[in-house]
């Protein structure tokens, strides 16, 4: 039973002997950032709270916080804006033309295409439609998505340094190109600390679809320098849905109960001798994989989903490791306070044979992104919940390989590209312009950086102010620029 | 890069100057450190102690910080004696969650999947399992092992409830224990023995009292499960590659080797 755990860790002198230790200790010790006392929450995770049953402390936001969570729906290998978001009909009037070079403006090519002679343009073969309040563009390929339109902020005007993958994942997610930074959910777990205190902050859910897959690395939720309590815990679609949660064969719940009150009370005894702090917070580690051992079966376990439900999500997400069932899956994590859940789907770098490539792709992610928004609007949950879309850069006007009049492949393209963003606070609109040659932003471009700190400040963090000390210098997502962008927050 | 100023500036100069003058032997160097009064003091703190010097920068008390990503995994094996000493050669596959690589890869390359090792390879010490630098080994990770990214001066040392799971159901620990208890109770001693003895090999001291009692309800309170069939001892004792010992009773193996499982999970098993 709890009682021997819970005399040996709630009697009031231990704690507080541990948190005036531990608090002194992470103040001084740690980054001038706010951060440091929402490290503190979580690694005991009832420093501010009055009652063992309330949410973890939260909050320190700098200012009200229009989203309390974020689902970040990535795709991975740059979807194609040319043939999903950005129409653009010169293409087709031009298609297999040799792309001018005032247009091009030495932008460098990936190694791929560089030395191609040519560069002929390639219309897009898909239908594409406007929609909506804003009579946003939307392709035939993406009929679900273009249903909830009007919750979606679209803006056309991304772009980024980086034209590789590997550079351009680690700058989406960690703010710069280099590796072994913190993560932006990593970010947001060090400075907003988790909601639920037996879940994980920062969630990691993968799926592959069947297009040109380039991977994913466990930098890309990487706790950087910070804590590794921040670090992503990516979920699978295996036996143990977060590694090691599982009691070995033959060990059930009142089993591992009884050795956790055992050893607790072996570990008290240490602490009796030692008198280091780290004991007490080991306990409470203990206490914290027990509850995950039982917070998250409960969460994947979908069996108590309403026929509705899955409907909307599609027949898939029933299926563990696809793209629909872990978005039915960050709903849940979602809802029950898990502040940042990443997915990552696989298969968009559609070098060659995109226009086949692209339908299974979005077949394979159309119908859940657009579930997701509607799931959570129906719990009157979108309103705090910040849903992003979209990959790492955009794919080349011209065509990479050769070009038909019904197929063609497309290259890296870092200078423009579609992401959507969708409540928590973002204002529906389409936002931002490229050429007629889909080559070049027109207006108000938006780095990735900016992209960071506006999602910061939805979250109601200054981009600025949420930093680390690290050798020698306060690092922080945005790095060293970026800007709100205002238009969008409603 | 900076770091903070030395904490003992006229002890570093000496160090430095007898390193010199002693051949720069970097041996000789740890082996006076290590030997020292200062580096041999106990770790236990008092009040005062703490709060005059939290972080031990002024050495008042011996180091105590939890061991490496790799030290644990050597600390697993060599208690148990499933440790395989040999020097060298590639690196090796041990125990791992399954479909890892499979997950995160393009599917495309040698290591899109991953091909477990088996016999020897599978105890070698923590520094010789293979890093896939896109899919660090996670037993690693967790303990903040570095993956590799940058070089790191220092790694952080941190207290994580994934920690608490990797102890709790890694089958690296668990089939430790098995193997452990395998072998104490070949040697036909009594319960009391065979306590100390596992206690002993982990946490490198005798059990005091209290915790001798601790040891026993629980030992007791599972070998009266297993002999019930309240719990399955073979169940339980299916852990890991290693032979199985049908030589001890089997309710007493699985008691003893959970019990063992539990000395793991202290605290103190995995810091110095």
């Amino acid at each position: 039973m709890y009682l021997v755990a819970q005399k040996i860790i709630m009697e009031k002198e231990i704690l507080e002997k541990g948190l005036n230790m531990n608090r002194r200790r992470f103040l001084s010790r740690l980054s001038l950032g706010i951060g440091s006392v929402a490290l503190g929450s979580l690694l005991i995770p009832d420093l501010f709270s009055k009652k063992d049953d309330e949410a973890v402390l939260t909050g320190l936001a700098q200012f009200a916080p229009k989203a309390k969570r974020i689902i970040y729906l990535f795709q991975n290998g740059a979807p194609s804006q040319l043939d999903l978001f950005d129409y653009k009909p010169l293409l087709q009037k031009m298609h297999g033309e040799d792309l001018p070079a005032s247009i091009r403006q030495g932008q460098r090519l990936t190694g791929m295409t560089a030395d191609q002679k040519k560069f002929p343009l390639a219309g897009t073969v898909f239908q594409f439609n406007q929609y909506g309040q804003a009579k946003a563009y939307i392709s035939e390929l993406l009929p679900y998505t273009a249903g909830v339109v009007d919750d979606l902020c679209i803006i056309k005007s991304l772009f980024t340094e980086a034209i590789n993958h590997d550079p351009a994942l680690t700058f989406f997610q960690t703010g710069a190109q280099v590796g072994n930074r913190p993560s932006m959910g990593s970010w947001l777990s060090y400075g907003l600390g988790s909601e639920n205190k037996n879940l994980p902050a920062f969630c990691v859910l993968l799926s592959k679809g069947k297009g040109n897959g380039q991977g994913v690395y466990a930098k890309l939720w990487t706790n950087g320098f910070l804590d590794s309590i921040h670090q992503g815990v990516q979920f699978s679609s295996g036996e143990n849905p977060v590694l090691y949660l599982n009691n070995p064969a033959g060990m059930d719940k009142a089993d591992r109960r009884r050795m956790l009150d055992k050893l607790a009370e072996l570990n008290e005894a240490e602490y009796k001798a030692f008198g280091d702090p780290e004991i007490n917070a080991k306990i409470q580690q203990y206490e914290m994989a027990y509850r995950m051992q039982t917070a998250v079966p409960e969460i994947t376990d979908m069996s108590k989903e309403p026929e509705s439900i899955i409907k909307l999500y599609g027949p898939d997400c029933l299926v563990p490791g696809t793209f629909a069932a872990n978005c039915l899956l960050a709903r849940k994590l979602s809802e029950n306070g898990v502040r940042f859940v990443q997915l990552y789907h696989q298969g968009w770098d559609g070098h060659n044979n995109l226009p086949e490539e692209i339908k299974g792709q979005c077949k394979d992610v159309d119908q859940a992104s657009a579930a997701l928004i509607t799931d959570l609007k129906q719990r009157g949950l979108l309103d705090e919940t910040l849903v992003l879309w979209g990959g790492e850069f955009g794919r080349t006007n011209y065509c990479q390989g050769l070009l038909t009049k019904d197929n063609y492949g497309r290259d890296h393209h870092p200078r423009c590209f579609t992401v959507w963003m969708a409540g928590g606070g973002v204002k529906p609109c389409v936002y931002g312009e490229t050429d007629d040659f889909g080559y070049n932003i027109t207006r108000n471009p938006v780095h990735v950086h900016d992209f960071h700190a506006t999602i910061l400040a939805l979250m109601g963090i200054d981009h600025e102010k949420l930093t680390f000390r690290h050798l020698g210098r306060r690092y922080r997502l945005t790095d060293v620029s970026g800007q709100v962008v205002k238009e969008i927050m409603a | 890069m900076q770091g903070d100023l030395p904490s003992h500036p006229g002890l570093l100069d000496w160090l430095a100057v007898d390193f010199m003058e002693h051949g720069w032997d970097i041996k000789r160097l740890v082996k006076q450190m290590v030997m020292s009064a200062t580096y041999r003091q106990s770790a236990k703190t008092t009040k005062e102690k703490l709060s005059i010097d939290p972080e031990n920068v002024y050495l008042s008390r011996g180091p105590r910080f939890r061991l490496p990503a790799e030290f644990v995994r050597d600390l697993v094996l060599s208690s148990s004696g499933l440790l395989v000493r040999t020097i060298g050669g590639p690196s090796v596959k041990p125990y791992q969650p399954k479909g890892l690589w499979e997950q995160a890869t393009s599917g495309r390359g040698v290591l899109a999947t991953y091909k477990q090792d088996h016999g020897d390879s599978l105890y070698r010490r923590g520094m010789y399992t293979f890093i896939k630098l896109t899919v660090p080994p996670p037993s690693m990770g967790i303990f903040d092992a570095s993956n590799r990214d940058q070089c790191e001066v220092k790694r952080l040392k941190t207290n994580t409830p994934l920690q608490a799971l990797i102890m709790m159901n890694d089958p690296t620990v668990l089939e430790a224990s098995r193997v452990m208890a395998q072998k104490i109770l070949e040697e036909k001693k009594d319960e009391d023995y065979n306590l100390t003895k596992a206690f002993r090999q982990i946490i490198c001291r005798k059990p005091d009292d209290k915790e001798m009692s601790i040891l026993k309800s629980y030992y007791d309170e599972e070998l009266q499960l297993f002999n019930q069939n309240k719990l399955s001892a073979d169940t339980t004792l299916q852990q890991g590659e290693h032979a199985q010992d049908d030589k001890p009773d089997k309710s007493s193996t699985a008691a003893l080797m959970k019990t063992i499982e539990m000395v793991y999970n202290m605290d103190e098993a995995i810091t110095k």
